[in-house]
């Protein structure tokens, strides 16, 4: 049987909808397409239908209309499961539970051999980097220990596909970044994953691909550049640009606005003004220092995708990615142990 | 070599593969639960009152052997003041483990689905039977072992006293168990789809009402009305835990069973007895099978958010 392996999508919605009792639509034709070893984003408002599309596809809710197949099996489906990685926003489990134990149980409902679960098990304790606190009960972890343990058990059955839902809610920015490095490496190792995040300028670093949902619907869907608005805005930085050469930027713009000693935002038709520009600069006689098209952000494509007033903030930079909980700089060039296995995830 | 060959091929069917698989889910959901149960509120409680319950008995115990006139009545007692003692023990024990299977047990899946930790389970490659059967397992082993322990124990403590080994115990005690199992299956059915709290309230009232139906039976039997009588006696079999209790009152004591209301509901007089029937713990064994099936099917129709 194939789970995802043959290029077949490894999640495939259609009109799938929800109506839950009362009449709260919750997902209203709803289609989503990932492909194997995709990252993709999955975004909207609080209320939009995430978390019920999330728990459609695990089979914990019911669709009452539509379709919608998971490791190209009906969503919910026993087999489909088998290959399923699956993070809630709020992971909870018993308090005296150890990570071993909760990994041993969950490695139960696996079916896994007990050999294997601890082996396993010891593993991603090691890439979440909790070796040292695996012999406390998990009532005595802070919040974002508890989503490494969640992770942890997402990751426990080798996953062909992986849903998250927030991995990095609870987390500081070093384990932020660890969770996206981990993401990155899970995509090396031709893992999908749907990745329900409200940090955009994590989901615009690592995905490969954005749905976008609001009110049940996916209203936007594609790679990041067909997602966010092309560049019609260029911020120019040159040192002796004299009149001649202003002028030949303003034949090249629609409007050409100083914005400071040397600087100036130039508004143009289509990103393939940017290298006349630089063209018009340097022709001058000026030394140029800086032309930056400022592109839209995934942050305001979503608000303006979702009706939502933009409040000019910026998302937030671009973090370089760091090294992974508990793997050495060895371990992190191979990625973790049990990845390198020739056994393939799933 | 044939033989071998065949138990080869039937271990290595899908159907046995898959059953094995089926049984390593079911015993991780019960044990799971069982821990959870063994670390629960609840079950401090009930050892609470057992403790204080097992220091009344002693008392109890004491006071009877230093009364005047203890020793001629023993005597003329024999086995028959053994056998009081241990219904009263045993009958304490009963409702104790009962009542302990009960609590453990109302919010073992509703507290998972208010909680959210049932997504993580319900993601897992488990089919929805198997988290009932499971968390039934788990709970009615706890109440159960909780009640064997201390049903024996007292027995013994009897046995050892008094020099009268009472031998129906082990079967007074099966019977008290499957009463206990029963009552923790209607709550973990009652979990699948009430909240916990609306789940407790709901299977207090039904066991009180259910197994109080004497009281009908006695008004019926004084303003003679065979439809009162009827409706008290029939009624109890919506949950058969009062009837079981008589039957296991009935092998206790035998006809003595009458003077404490034993196979006729809590009420002395033959003439306002409610009637006993033997095959009633054959009734309540389906009656365990018909709530699992009704919880198994609830659940498996339910959305879990």
């Amino acid at each position: 049987m194939s789970l995802g392996g043959d290029g077949a999508p490894v999640i495939e919605a259609r009109a799938l909808t929800k109506v839950y009792r009362g009449g709260v639509r919750a997902l209203d034709g709803l289609d989503l397409l990932v492909r194997p070893g995709e990252l993709v984003g999955f975004l909207g408002p609080n209320g939009a239908g995430k978390t019920t599309t999330v728990q459609l596809l695990i089979g914990a809710v019911r669709p009452t209309g539509g379709s919608a197949t998971v490791l190209g099996r009906p969503a919910g489906d026993r087999l489909a499961r088998r290959g399923l990685g699956y993070l809630p926003e709020q992971f909870q489990f018993p308090g005296f539970l150890t990570p071993p134990g909760l990994l041993d149980f969950h490695g139960r409902l696996l079916g896994l051999p007990r050999d294997e679960r601890r082996r396993r098990a010891a593993e991603l304790i090691r890439i979440v980097g909790l070796e040292a606190a695996a012999d406390r009960p998990l009532k005595s972890y802070s919040k974002g220990m508890l989503q490494r343990v969640g992770l942890a058990q997402a990751l426990l059955g080798r996953p062909a596909l992986l849903l998250l839902d927030e991995p990095t809610s609870g987390l500081d920015p070093i384990g932020t970044r660890n969770v996206r490095d981990l993401l990155l490496w899970l995509k090396s190792q031709g893992v999908a994953v749907l990745l329900n995040s409200h940090l955009l300028s994590e989901v615009e670093l690592v995905c490969d691909r954005v749905a976008i949902i609001d009110r049940g619907r996916v209203v936007a869907e594609g790679r990041l550049g067909e997602i966010v608005r092309p560049s019609t805005s260029v911020r120019i930085r040159a040192a002796d640009l004299d009149e001649a050469g202003l002028a030949a930027l303003r034949a090249l713009s629609s409007e050409l606005v100083a914005e400071g000693e040397g600087q100036w935002r130039a508004e143009v038709d289509s990103p393939e003004a940017v290298p006349r520009i630089a063209a018009a600069v340097v022709g001058a006689g000026a030394r140029l220092e800086a032309l930056v098209p400022a592109h839209e952000t995934l942050e305001q494509a979503f608000l303006r995708l979702v009706g939502a007033a933009p409040d000019g903030a910026a998302a937030a930079g671009q973090a370089t990615p760091g090294p992974r909980w508990g793997i050495d700089a060895e371990a992190r060039r191979a990625g973790p142990a049990w990845g390198r296995s020739s056994e393939p995830p799933a | 070599m044939t033989t071998r060959s065949t138990a080869g091929t039937v271990l290595g069917s899908p159907l046995w593969l898959a059953t094995r698989e089926s049984a390593g889910r079911l015993a991780a959901i019960a044990s799971l639960s069982a821990r959870e149960a063994f670390r629960s509120r609840s079950l401090v409680v009930a050892l609470v009152l057992n403790l204080l319950y097992l220091g009344l008995l002693a008392l109890i115990g004491y006071a009877i052997a230093n009364a005047p006139g203890a020793q001629e009545a023993a005597d003329l007692l024999g086995e028959t003041g053994a056998r009081f003692f241990l219904w009263f023990a045993l009958g304490g024990a009963s409702a104790l483990a009962l009542f302990t299977g009960v609590f453990t047990s109302v919010g073992s899946i509703a507290t998972e689905i208010e909680r959210g930790t049932i997504l993580a389970v319900v993601a897992r490659p488990i089919a929805r039977w198997e988290i009932v059967i499971g968390k039934f397992l788990g709970n009615a082993l706890i109440a159960v072992a909780y009640l064997l322990v201390e049903g024996l124990a007292i027995a013994a403590a009897v046995g050892l006293l008094s020099g009268i080994w009472v031998t129906v115990v082990p079967l007074v005690l099966l019977l008290l168990s499957l009463n206990v199992v029963v009552m923790v299956a209607v709550a973990v059915a009652g979990s699948t789809r009430l909240s916990t709290v609306a789940n407790a309230i709901t299977v207090i009232v039904l066991y009180l009402a259910l197994t109080n139906t004497a009281i009908l039976q006695l008004i019926g039997a004084i303003v003679d009305n065979e439809g009162l009588r009827l409706l008290a006696d029939w009624s109890r079999y919506l949950l058969p835990v009062g009837p079981v209790s008589d039957l296991a009152t009935e092998i206790l004591l035998g006809p003595a069973a009458a003077m404490v209301g034993g196979g006729g509901g809590g009420v002395p007089g033959r003439e306002v007895l409610l009637p006993m029937r033997e095959w009633v713990w054959l009734y309540e064994l389906g009656y365990l099978g018909l709530v699992i099936a009704l919880g198994v099917w609830s659940f498996s129709r339910r959305d879990l958010r």
